[in-house]
């Protein structure tokens, strides 16, 4: 009964817009009062509790150092690039839009980020090119679902934080089937562009030249350096996730300030106060999780879940599927993060009593968190390409179609092949 | 209050490049001297945790935090205002219940020493106090600004 009024709450508060730290908050702080054997001080206790761990603190090293790369001008720079490698295939800016945003995905690893920074700059770009905006708004907003699939990844980072699960090994047990989503897109883009009704995608560009190519790689060289410098790192057992963004940050700061020069030292206030409130965005929600949490153990919550689910099936795979479609659903209707912090840890209990593989089913969470982006009616990446293509809700919607059927043909790959997730992983944490 | 958002915003500043640097004079330790510092971790972590508090009504000012806005947008005018105030005054009460409870924990944590960097867990804790006062006075002149809006709005 409490954890139906517990639950109810969280979802009544968050839609009529309540802000999810908040709502969390709020759930919590009335369950503290009101529940017999809660020491209402251990609330404070537990959201600080949440927040201290040491691997947490890849979070704010890796946006910091995404907000430095951002800073720098590299989204253009990386448009630019990819035009010149994929520009003359059929499907020309779609492609350019997949590719530019699998090599930001090195380094951001928020798919908003990226739909912002990718988006800015290509959709318009598109839509002079006749692409109608609201398949530019899709196409992008697909893309974007590739940052937090390869690292850095911020929902690995909490995904990891809060289980337990090697966050370095999900940096790498996203890198294939990250780049498969890249192919995949990229597969669906070039087909449609021999359906009758995209006449846009049949426009192409000149094929760049070897030495336009060279010229472009020399303006982008630090973002297509550093992911092997960060995975290298990882997978060589050389330093951990934090660390490793703790020398992205140094390796995106030495290359703005001394190579390109885009950063004077008073910007770096703005930048710094700038990944700060993006920080505590994401951090002040899982501290909230935390006290939240502790009170669903206290309620043993995991438990009940677990019994109750064993009398559905005893059957690891058709459990996998059961916990996917639930995290789908939730995820559709609320925003990805709160399901994420309220619900993985649980998820993960239950996934360890039937035997998943815990990178396998990090990757499959943060796959669908994805999806979700792009499906309505919370749809958060189709909003931010929405806005900037200036065009309604529903004639994005209706183009989204055939890309979020590849994001599940992805999904289903990595559910059915389980070595996608694991093979990278279990290369570098062999015992 | 213009010069207490300032304050705020440099200590965050502050707080971010202390992190910073104390990260990388660990991994330079470690991987160049091979001596690991004993207390770097946990002075990451507790500029960490106390960043995270202040920067929280700093992101509540700018109207930053993530939320799920689709209903509230389709409804009339009057009651998103309405629902608006509520918000506000929940957080005040957010904001209050912080330096209401962090208080309490950190009456019985002041005798208790942190591990690393050997001094009082009051220390560590005092940031969501601060957050914690912080978050309340700005939905205070939040909901001060409001009434008077909606006051002009009725004369």
């Amino acid at each position: 009964m409490t954890l139906i009024f517990i639950f109810g709450g969280l979802f009544v508060l968050v839609m009529l817009g309540v802000p999810i730290l908040l709502a969390i908050a709020s759930v919590s702080l009335a369950g503290v009062s009101l529940i017999d054997g809660l020491v209402p001080a251990l609330m404070a206790q537990k959201s600080f509790a949440m927040l201290d761990s040491f691997s947490l603190l890849a979070l704010p090293y890796f946006i910091l150092a995404g907000s430095i790369m951002a800073r720098g001008g590299l989204s253009e720079g990386l448009i630019g690039f990819s035009q010149k490698i994929v520009g003359h295939i059929r499907g020309s800016l779609g492609h350019t839009a997949v590719l530019s945003c699998t090599a930001m995905a090195n380094v951001s690893g928020s798919s908003t980020a990226e739909a912002a920074a990718v988006g800015s700059v290509i959709i318009p770009a598109m839509r002079k090119a006749g692409y109608r905006p609201g398949l530019a708004a899709s196409i992008v907003a697909a893309s974007a679902t590739i940052g937090p699939i390869i690292p850095p990844s911020m929902t690995m980072i909490i995904y990891g934080s809060m289980t337990g699960v090697s966050i370095g090994g999900l940096f790498l047990a996203g890198v294939l089937p990250g780049l498969m989503v890249a192919f995949t897109l990229m597969a669906v883009i070039y087909g449609m562009s021999y359906l009758p009704g995209y006449p846009e995608l049949r426009a192409v560009l000149p094929r760049a030249t070897l030495r336009q190519i060279l010229r472009s790689t020399v303006e982008v060289w630090p973002a297509l350096l550093a992911p092997f410098v960060i995975m290298g790192g990882i997978l060589g057992g050389i330093f951990t996730a934090t660390e490793a963004g703790v020398i992205a940050c140094i390796y995106s700061l030495a290359v703005s300030v001394l190579w390109y020069r885009a950063i004077a030292w008073k910007d770096l206030f703005l930048i710094l106060i700038d990944a700060a409130i993006t920080t505590a965005m994401v951090a002040g929600v899982i501290g909230m999780a935390g006290a939240l949490g502790w009170m669903l153990s206290f309620l043993s919550f995991n438990d009940l879940m677990l019994a109750n689910l064993r009398g559905i099936t005893e059957s690891p795979m058709v459990m996998l599927l059961i916990l996917l479609a639930l995290m789908l659903l939730l995820t559709m209707l609320l925003d990805g993060l709160a399901v994420v912090v309220v619900l993985v840890p649980t998820i993960v209990y239950i996934g360890q009593h039937f035997a998943l593989d815990p990178m396998q089913l990090g990757i499959l969470m943060i796959m669908i968190t994805q999806i979700a982006g792009l499906t309505p009616p919370v749809a958060i990446l189709l909003f931010i390409t929405t806005s900037i293509a200036k065009t309604s809700f529903m004639a994005t919607v209706r183009e989204s179609g055939p890309f979020v059927g590849a994001l599940l043909f992805v999904l289903a790959m990595v559910v059915l092949v389980p070595s996608l997730a694991t093979w990278l992983p279990g290369l570098a944490f062999a015992p | 209050m213009r010069y207490i958002h300032n304050a705020a915003l440099a200590l965050l500043a502050f707080l971010f490049a202390v992190m910073v640097i104390v990260g990388t004079m660990q991994v330079v330790n470690r991987s160049l001297f091979n001596s690991s510092l004993s207390w770097s971790e946990e002075l990451q972590k507790f500029t960490f945790i106390w960043a995270v508090f202040i920067a929280i009504p700093v992101a509540y000012t700018r109207h930053s935090h993530l939320r799920v806005d689709v209903i509230l947008d389709m409804m009339p005018v009057r009651i998103s205002a309405w629902m608006g105030t509520i918000i506000d005054v929940m957080w005040l009460v957010l904001g209050l219940a912080f330096v209401f409870l962090t208080w309490k924990l950190m009456s019985v944590a002041r005798y208790q020493q942190s591990a690393g960097l050997g001094i009082s867990m009051a220390w560590a804790y005092s940031g969501m106090l601060i957050g914690g006062a912080y978050l309340a006075l700005c939905a205070s002149v939040k909901l001060v600004a409001r009434r008077h809006v909606s006051v002009e709005v009725a004369s």
